[in-house]
């Protein structure tokens, strides 16, 4: 019987908790220089810094909402000139048929509406989202996540992840604790 | 807020303008001087008893008052919104706000040449134009220099305060003068809004009496604060480039005034365009009026240029954020949007005198140039003695370590 439960989970990673953010910041450098790359930072608010701190690389996410954008653009006049100037011509109010200045309020709509969408879902797609469980969640020192505690955690998918020197590196921190994380499957 | 960043150091007796400030006396006073005698000179040649000057007058005067007014706008929202991150550039606008004053003076020539610009300023009430009811009372010469002076007290008493103030709290480093700022911040913003939006309607858009737009005063905003955020910037980069501001101002605070200059130019665009559409899609004579002598004929281009040049280029290069954190590049739109920001008012007032052809005259360019430099010489009387950082503003140390998202 224990030999189910002990295939049943795997080692997720190592959580090390942290009291102010600079411990964290601090942290944070280490575990960066040290060339981890499948590792995270929890805080209950932000931490300007933290990006630097960790390494993090600026997000794809303006391009996806500019290119998003600029489609949103040319599918509202293509939307419209096809609508009202080729496939149904309607005359209103002696305007042409196709005319540039009608179209605005609709492009621009299309534009943001696009933009929108595309930063929030995009959003989603590039954080995971949405996760219905995540590992940590089993950690009941984890829930200080949301008040007043900051954490590192160095995932066990991590190349560069060895269960003893990975400890070592997080106990070198010196973290108020350190926790292993196991994955209940 | 934040303690993992160290705050640069900052020596206050370096941020100050010293040695510089003769040589932006001098620069200034000479552009003022060469400018308006080259206007002065340009219109007695014209020989049309001074008809053009009086509109490339104008033309400098909304302009350059229109950036201080945007400035003293942007100061008092940053009160109002309890900004951190404005404290270390904010002595840089607070002192062009406080040169209101002096544009109270350069009105006075408008109110001489008010007959040339306005027909119903002219000799001969009623002759030609027929106006009733309210407006009849309304466009006289008296009502409207009573109307400027009161916009000229209450600018000038804003420019002032939050001036005095911030140099009151560089000698006792309290709270209490940001409290009172931001406590008057509202009530001034109420006022300008009013003010400036009436102000666009007396010295712009009654030139043309029978054509109205409700949109014209927010359509003078939205230009007076891309004007106020380019001259900001300028300023901000070319005293920090040449070593008068150093370590206060980051890449950060670039990027900040890069951002509002990009809203300002997407808004621009907006309410330009608002106003446009409207008065196109209702298609009444008295308001399509306005627009047929600039979106025909040779102003045509002016319009274009102003969609391309001051809305779809600017606004594609500022929306990147590699641009707004480059101090130079930043600096060279700013100079742009500035310029364009020129060509937008200038389009707004010479069409009608000039119907036939596009008219960019020596004294247009000599006003320009006269009240740019009377900008940057008051700049320089003004700024000659102060710390040009408030370092014992509250919020002083949070403006420095700020991190723009």
């Amino acid at each position: 019987m224990p030999d189910t439960t002990r295939n049943a989970s795997s080692l997720f990673g190592y959580l090390a908790e942290f009291d102010t953010p600079d411990d964290l910041l601090e942290a944070a450098k280490s575990v960066r220089d040290a060339g981890y790359r499948c590792w995270d930072s929890y805080t209950p608010f932000p931490v300007h810094g933290l990006d630097d701190a960790m390494g993090i690389q600026r997000t794809i996410l303006p391009w996806i909402v500019t290119i998003s954008g600029f489609t949103g653009c040319v599918v509202a006049l293509v939307m419209q000139w096809w609508m009202n100037a080729r496939d149904f011509p309607y005359l209103i109010s002696g305007k042409p048929l196709w005319s540039i200045p009608a179209n605005i309020p609709i492009v621009f709509e299309l534009t943001v509406l696009f933009s929108a969408l595309a930063a929030v879902f995009g959003m989603f797609e590039l954080n995971k989202l949405p996760r219905l469980h995540h590992p940590l969640f089993s950690s009941e020192r984890f829930r200080r996540a949301t008040t007043d505690r900051m954490f590192v955690v160095i995932e066990a998918e991590d190349p560069l992840f060895d269960e003893v020197r990975t400890r070592h590196l997080l106990e070198s921190l010196q973290p108020l604790a350190l926790e292993r994380i196991e994955d209940k499957k | 807020m934040n303690h993992s960043h160290a705050a640069p150091s900052i020596e206050p007796s370096n941020c100050r303008l010293d040695t510089m400030a003769p040589r932006l006396l001098t620069f200034g006073s000479i552009s003022a001087v060469v400018g308006f005698v080259c206007a002065i000179g340009a219109g007695i040649a014209a020989g049309d008893q001074f008809t053009r000057f009086a509109h490339s007058y104008l033309v400098g005067y909304v302009f350059s008052l229109g950036i201080l007014l945007g400035v003293l706008l942007f100061v008092l929202l940053q009160h109002l919104t309890k900004s951190g991150w404005f404290s270390a550039i904010r002595r840089i606008p607070e002192i062009l706000a406080a040169l209101i004053p002096v544009w109270c003076l350069l009105a006075l020539p408008i109110v001489f040449v008010l007959p040339k610009l306005d027909p119903w300023a002219a000799a001969d009430p009623g002759s030609h134009l027929e106006h009733t009811g309210l407006k009849a009372i309304y466009l006289q010469p008296v009502p409207f220099v009573v109307r400027f002076a009161i916009y000229c007290i209450i600018w000038s008493w804003l420019g002032r305060i939050y001036f005095r103030r911030s140099l009151d709290q560089d000698k006792t480093g309290g709270i209490e003068a940001t409290r009172f700022l931001e406590r008057l911040s509202p009530i001034g913003t109420i006022l300008w809004a009013l003010t400036a939006s009436l102000f666009s309607f007396d010295a712009i858009m009654s030139l043309d009496a029978h054509w109205y737009s409700t949109m014209f005063g927010v359509y003078f905003f939205s230009g007076c604060m891309v004007g106020a955020m380019s001259t900001i910037i300028l300023i901000v980069w070319f005293l920090q480039s040449s070593g008068h501001l150093p370590g206060a101002v980051t890449k950060e605070h670039y990027h900040d005034l890069g951002k509002l200059l990009f809203a300002f130019t997407m808004f621009w665009a907006y309410i330009a365009f608002s106003q446009y559409l409207l008065i196109w899609y209702s298609n009444i004579p008295e308001e399509t009026g306005w627009f047929a002598k600039r979106v025909h004929g040779p102003w045509a281009g002016v319009g274009w240029l102003l969609i391309f040049g001051h809305f779809v280029v600017p606004y594609l290069a500022i929306m990147s954020r590699h641009m707004k954190r480059q101090p130079r590049l930043l600096a060279f739109w700013a100079l742009w949007q500035l310029l364009m920001h020129y060509v937008d008012i200038w389009w707004q007032v010479v069409p009608p005198i000039s119907p036939d052809h596009l008219s960019l005259t020596i004294s247009d360019i000599g006003c320009a140039v006269g009240f740019m430099g009377c900008i940057v010489a008051g700049f320089a009387i003004v700024g000659r003695h102060l710390p040009l950082i408030n370092e014992r503003d509250p919020r002083f140390m949070e403006s420095l370590s700020h991190v723009s998202p």
